[in-house]
């Protein structure tokens, strides 16, 4: 009875030592990364929408070669705006299904073309909003706004025009509407996720890590690998990269990543600090390195996507390379260290 | 015959209360049956086993494969309703039959879900067979009171007491390793990740806690079946399992296995125990003769090669090459509980010899979330997946895999040669690869 006593006696002693060592707030590490990178990067993208849509309207009201070119950036400043939300589709985001309605690819220029030149209806913004994902977007912008019969069709189909000012409303209604769900009062997803701090399958930290890994996988063989020949196809599919026709694939990878990035720093890498798993190593110091080494890869691309994989495809390899040692550290290590489930529907494990 | 058998057997014909097998009985066959409601009830039987086209088999079971959906449907709710049976002692041997045969072919089906708990159940729904566990308080015994008993040989109850002590002692013995025991790998891992947990939570993001707990751990696993078996020390051991398992049900996310464990372990219980609380229901302790004798040859030699083979299993690993928790070799069977957090990703490369065609594969194509993460860290499964590519594609193939792990939060390594085409490597029933890398390499 009295060693036990003792003992007891030792672990609180020892227990107390311990106080002045905080327990990790994990609600701070979500508000940070919600008020750093997520809110913020939705608030970007309404307002991108909503220049696009604009600009989109100028275009329909006085078409030349300037207002196009206007539309065309404002169009890639959206699309990259997106990139970065891409990384945030998770629930009860994803089950309003805005991600689909904003940027499902590849757009299907059979149906695009179907409903401009038999539409049920007048051409709208509400015609827009009850079609299918795959004919409105911003790839369906794209389509309209770089494939090069669909342009010389702008100048001289009505219709063509009034289908491409419906999705530029129809986009910015959408971008409009996530910005509201994320950040709007007390009930906003943001507030959500941020309640959600716990570690079990469903918490928000486990969110984030599944989307990242997500996207990184999303990247590495939709984007990257399938494309360029790797898979099982065998050749090169420069009409596979995600936005082939603007040549912005490569910029869009380059957002995708730094959103990542942008997530780790916003709070992520303190926290792997914390844990401190492998302090002769660190986590954190690994990821950086290795974000440095991909966007490094990237920038030492000095054309698109699409003319690099045609001219020196070689010289890609080493960004697959880079960009699979990432989805690693990522997929393994992060999610080891963290013990997050990478998984949103386990079974019970012993 | 020596004095040592005839003491041995003495014991083990020693008539002892029935009590204590009923109990279990009971307990078991209700904890089975909430454990498969559970499962209907979470949608796992399309999650896990209908929504992917691809199975992982067990060596020697390729065999066993995947009926309709309906079927399957059907096959829990028989193991639902025999788990009742059991739990009833309602045509009792032929729901223990049956009750074995569907959930050891369920968990046949996939590899990737392999669990310790599943194991366990089947290793216990197969001896329940052979014990008389129906022989009071059953419908069995409503309907034919003469198979009434209110004694049996003590060799039924023990068997059951040797097969949890294996369990319990093999676990700590997987503990017994630096990792566990000096790093606190992985609970260091676990135990901040539940920090929000009220009460309780505070602990566990303290530095030390995870030693104390793989320490407390591993002299549980070792010390738990020893008490149990000590009559004195038999209420407070059990009041260590009841708090022991809902803190492991609590802290992780372990399903039903702490509740099959508390309900189990009342086995250890004796006649002289359950006296008083006999006494409190009114229970007579008529005696009755014991109407079979336990100890004929062929039981014996069945009970004995049956643990002979658990002592050997967990052990085998000894034998083998490598860390056991890395290569996963000698892992299964081995009640390596909660020893490992493990991550991995893998990917492979086919090359057609023909033309010197080269193309990746994404295994998350063909196989589910589960299954790809079990798969990312566990060799015999990369070996089977890499023979299915090739048969998959129809003709012969070289298939190499690069797959990087991550074990109990250490820096990721590759797992396997990725130099090794893998179509030319066989599995074993030893389970042994030369292709797998050494961890300390």
């Amino acid at each position: 009875m009295k060693l036990t006593l003792l003992l007891i006696s030792f672990i609180f002693l020892l227990g107390c030592n311990e106080t002045s060592k905080q327990p990790y707030n994990r609600k701070d590490l979500l508000r940070k990364v919600g008020e750093n990178a997520l809110v913020p990067s939705f608030k970007e993208f309404s307002e991108k929408a909503s220049e696009l849509s604009a600009s989109l309207s100028n275009l329909s009201e006085n078409y030349n070669e300037e207002n196009l070119k206007v539309c065309r950036e404002n169009w890639q400043k959206a699309s990259l705006a997106w990139a970065h939300c891409e990384l945030f589709n998770f629930e009860p985001f994803s089950d309003t299904y805005i991600k689909n309605k904003i940027s499902t690819w590849p757009a299907k220029v059979s149906t695009i073309e179907r409903k401009i030149s038999t539409p049920d209806g007048e051409i709208n913004q509400s015609m827009i909003n009850s079609g299918g994902s795959n004919s409105k977007g911003l790839k369906a912008i794209e389509y309209l706004l770089f494939d090069e019969s669909a342009v010389k069709n702008l100048k001289d189909s009505k219709k063509h025009m009034a289908y491409l000012v419906a999705l530029g409303q129809d986009l910015k209604s959408q971008g409009e509407e996530a910005y509201r769900l994320w950040s709007d009062g007390n009930y906003s997803f943001l507030v959500f996720y941020v309640s959600k701090d716990y570690m079990e399958s469903g918490g928000s930290i486990g969110l984030t890590i599944n989307e990242m890994i997500a996207l990184i996988e999303r990247v590495y063989m939709s984007k990257l690998s399938k494309p360029l020949g790797k898979g099982e196809k065998g050749h090169l599919d420069v009409e596979g990269f995600e936005a082939w026709r603007s040549k912005q694939s490569l910029n869009i990878i380059l957002a995708n990543i730094e959103i990542i990035e942008k997530v780790y720093s916003s709070g992520f890498y303190d926290y792997l600090d914390y844990l401190g798993i492998t302090p002769d190593s660190p986590l954190s110091t690994r990821l950086k390195n290795q974000f440095k080494k991909v966007k490094d890869e990237i920038k030492s691309i000095d054309s698109s996507l699409e003319e690099i994989a045609v001219s020196k495809p070689e010289k890609l390899n080493a960004l697959l390379e880079e960009v699979r040692n990432l989805l690693v550290l990522i997929k393994v290590d992060t999610a080891n260290q963290m013990g997050v489930t990478v998984t949103l529907n386990d079974n019970d494990g012993d | 015959m020596t004095t040592t058998a005839i003491d041995l057997k003495a014991f083990f014909s020693k008539p002892v209360s029935i009590f204590p097998l009923v109990v279990f009985r009971v307990a078991f066959g209700l904890t089975m049956a909430f454990a498969g409601i559970r499962f209907l009830a979470k949608g796992w039987v399309a999650d896990l086993y209908l929504n992917s086209p691809f199975r992982f088999s067990y060596y020697g079971f390729s065999w066993v494969t995947l009926p309709s959906s309906e079927m399957l449907y059907l096959l829990f709710v028989i193991t639902i309703f025999m788990a009742l049976c059991i739990a009833a002692g309602f045509f009792y041997r032929f729901a223990c039959i049956t009750y074995f045969l569907i959930f050891t072919y369920i968990e046949l089906l996939d590899k990737s879900l392999y669990l310790n708990h599943y194991y366990f159940v089947s290793l216990v729904s197969f001896l329940l067979i052979f014990l008389p566990a129906n022989r009071a308080l059953s419908i069995d015994i409503w309907k034919n009171p003469q198979i009434e008993q209110k004694e049996i040989a003590n060799i039924f109850l023990f068997t059951l007491k040797v097969q949890l002590t294996i369990v319990y002692f093999f676990a700590g013995i997987a503990k017994l390793n630096s990792e566990w025991l000096l790093d606190a790998q992985p609970l260091k891992i676990w135990l901040p990740a539940r920090a929000e947990l009220p009460v309780i939570g505070m602990f566990l993001d303290w530095s030390w806690t995870p030693y104390i707990m793989s320490w407390s751990g591993m002299f549980y696993d070792l010390l738990i079946p020893f008490f149990l078996f000590w009559h004195r020390s038999r209420p407070l051991a059990y009041v260590t399992v009841i708090v022991f398992h809902i803190l492991t049900w609590v802290l992780f996310n372990i399903g039903v296995f702490p509740w099959v464990m508390i309900a189990s372990t009342l086995i250890f219980f004796t006649d002289k125990d359950w006296k008083w609380l006999l006494n409190k229901i009114g229970w007579s302790e008529k005696k009755t003769e014991i109407t079979q004798s336990p100890l004929y040859k062929p039981y014996n030699i069945l009970l004995a090669s049956f643990f002979l083979i658990q002592v050997l299993l967990p052990l085998r690993h000894f034998f083998y090459p490598g860390k056991v928790t890395w290569n996963e070799m000698g892992f299964r069977y081995s009640w390596n509980v909660m020893r490992v957090e493990k991550t991995g990703y893998v990917e492979f490369t086919c090359v057609d010899p023909e033309n010197g065609r080269t193309w990746q594969v994404y295994p998350k194509e063909y196989v589910s979330i589960i299954q790809e993460k079990q798969m990312a860290f566990q060799p015999d499964m990369i070996l089977e997946f890499a023979h299915f590519l090739e048969k998959e594609y129809g003709k012969d193939l070289k298939v190499y895999a690069r797959a990087k792990v991550s074990l109990n939060g250490a820096e990721s390594k590759d797992l396997v040669d990725s130099s090794v085409d893998l179509t030319e490597e066989r599995d074993s029933l030893l389970g042994l690869y030369s292709w797998v890398l050494n961890y300390y390499s």
